[in-house]
């Protein structure tokens, strides 16, 4: 049986008691025939993950330690040890970003770089070299802080840079923003359309963001007052990805719509009622909220009539109903 | 996680709404992991639709957003025909969550979305397969979507794989790719006819 070959030798305790020596290899153990090693070092090029770790404004990122293999160039080995025992960390910027070991504080919106260094066995296998020095090595990785400033648009159209304007359209039948009526096949309905605009700062930011809504109370009423659940609040009431744009890039905003209202009623449960407050804020793609200046909270009262063929008008017998606003409304069908 | 745990899990999952109610989910939450969503879409795929909870089935698909992964695209793949449930309001005509369309009702299309263009390979093949025109309708809904910032591209896609298919599937892609026009918006609709008429 041939057992020549290469075989991989680790020192699991680099500098402790010495360096590992290469030894035999017993390759016939009946005549006793042993074979020379020839070891040789395969150190490590350390790296940080992830790259770049974003994070929000006083939201913690964890930094792990991984090594790219010199000789076979494969990445993901931990290197933990390494650096739980030799590592030293600081940041570019603490004011952007505070690094300490195994993690990352955002402090302020922008961008800077993290660095961790430790005493890390070093050698690409090029020739023998014991023993294997060890080498103070250093990593870095980019930390994005992100901060998101909402801007709530319920006048005019949709923006141009808003990839979901598409859809809304396709939806509503216009681009149009504010208290609308709309007749077009699929939705005769009475509407609020809003758009909000998330500035992303710092504005080169590449990584998908999300901006998201919650119910926090509301009433619908058919019949001009007569109730209709509108279900347990405060609940989530994030727009479907298909009226969002996540990709703050280019320009750094991203958007999201949403037209709350009334939609394909009948002249009989007419008038119908619609009264919600809403809070839209901003997170990451992983749902770690963003500190903004102040989640918008805001909301929305109108009262829709459908006629015989279904088509809608807005109702106004009901005074200061049909509008958005910011703070809260009443949720009764009378807003009393 | 013990083995016996992720079968406890998906018993409570399984059992904590009753059979056809339209209840806020109380099996999953927000700290549900990407594990036990998938368990949870895994666990129920072979149910019947009345005894599926559609609740957390809604939660388990939108909380996949931007969490890629091939076990994460083929069951959402399985899920495209799934419809939500909607509340009494929304039964009523309110847009408490939402207008009530396609990308809405059905959570799969919004959430492969955001897988971005690694879902069009496993979107096409699931086209030119599939006998459900529900299916091949959101599936190919969501190909438009992933292509929402040049839909002429969508189109393309569609037409470059119906030239290598076999003649059924040839055909239920082309059909796919007639319908992906209405996608296109007014300002693409021309280059996406003219995708359309283009030979391959």
């Amino acid at each position: 049986m041939d057992r020549a070959g290469t075989y991989d030798l680790e020192d699991l305790n680099p500098g402790l008691g010495g360096n590992l020596i290469e030894g035999k290899v017993a390759l016939d153990t009946t005549w006793g025939h042993l074979t020379y090693g020839c070891l040789t070092c395969c150190g490590y090029a350390p790296y940080l993950s992830p790259d770049p770790g974003n994070v929000v404004v006083n939201g913690l990122l964890q930094i792990d330690t991984f090594g790219t293999n010199n000789c076979a160039g494969q990445k993901g080995y931990d290197l933990t040890g390494y650096y739980q025992s030799t590592g030293v960390w600081w940041s570019g910027n603490s004011a952007i970003a505070r690094v300490t070991a195994f993690q990352g504080k955002g402090m302020a919106p922008g961008t800077t770089t993290g660095y961790g260094k430790a005493v890390i066995p070093n050698g690409d296998g090029g020739r023998p070299k014991p023993p294997c020095p060890q080498l103070d090595q250093l990593a870095g990785n980019q930390i994005p802080v992100v901060s998101v400033s909402i801007i709530q648009h319920t006048s005019q159209t949709t923006s141009s840079g808003d990839t979901a304007a598409a859809e809304y359209k396709s939806i509503t039948g216009t681009s149009s923003l504010g208290i609308r009526t709309g007749t077009q096949t699929g939705f005769k309905a009475c509407f609020a359309g809003m758009e909000f605009a998330g500035t992303v700062s710092p504005s080169t930011y590449t990584g998908s963001l999300e901006l998201r809504r919650t119910l926090l109370s509301c009433g619908t009423f058919q019949q001009g007052n007569v109730s209709v659940s509108c279900g347990a609040t405060p609940r989530d009431d994030t727009s479907s990805s298909a009226l969002r744009d996540d990709d703050p890039q280019p320009g750094g905003v991203i958007y999201d719509l949403d037209p709350p209202g009334v939609e394909n009623g009948d002249s009989f449960q007419s008038v119908y009622r619609y009264r919600a407050n809403f809070s839209e804020y901003a997170t990451l793609a992983d749902g770690t909220t963003v500190a903004s200046a102040n989640p918008v909270n805001y909301y929305v009262r109108l009262s829709c009539k459908f006629d015989a063929n279904g088509n809608p008008s807005l109702d106004t017998t009901v005074s200061g109903d049909n509008q958005v606003g910011s703070g809260t409304t009443k949720t009764t069908w009378n807003l009393q | 996680m013990p083995r016996n745990w992720t079968l406890l899990l998906t018993i409570f999952f399984l059992t904590a709404v009753p059979e056809g109610a339209s209840a806020e989910c109380t099996g999953l939450n927000e700290r549900s992991s990407t594990q036990e969503l998938l368990a949870f879409l895994r666990t129920s795929k072979d149910l019947p639709r009345e005894r599926q909870d559609g609740e957390c089935l809604t939660f388990a698909i939108r909380h996949l957003e931007y969490k890629p992964s091939p076990e994460a695209e083929d069951l959402l793949i399985d899920y495209l025909d799934f419809e939500r449930p909607l509340t009494q309001a929304e039964k009523n005509g309110f847009m408490i969550h939402g207008p009530i369309t396609e990308s809405n009702t059905y959570p799969a299309i919004g959430t492969l979305f955001t897988f971005g263009k690694s879902a069009v390979p496993a979107l096409l093949s699931s086209i030119e397969a599939s006998t459900s025109e529900t299916f091949r309708r959101t599936a190919t809904h969501t190909l438009m979507l992933i292509s929402r910032d040049q839909p002429p591209m969508g189109i393309e896609y569609l037409n470059q794989r119906a030239t290598d298919a076999e003649p059924s599937k040839a055909a239920r892609l082309r059909e796919a790719a007639r319908i992906a026009v209405q996608w296109c918006g007014e300002k693409y609709k021309k280059q996406c006819e003219a995708a359309l008429r283009e030979k391959y």
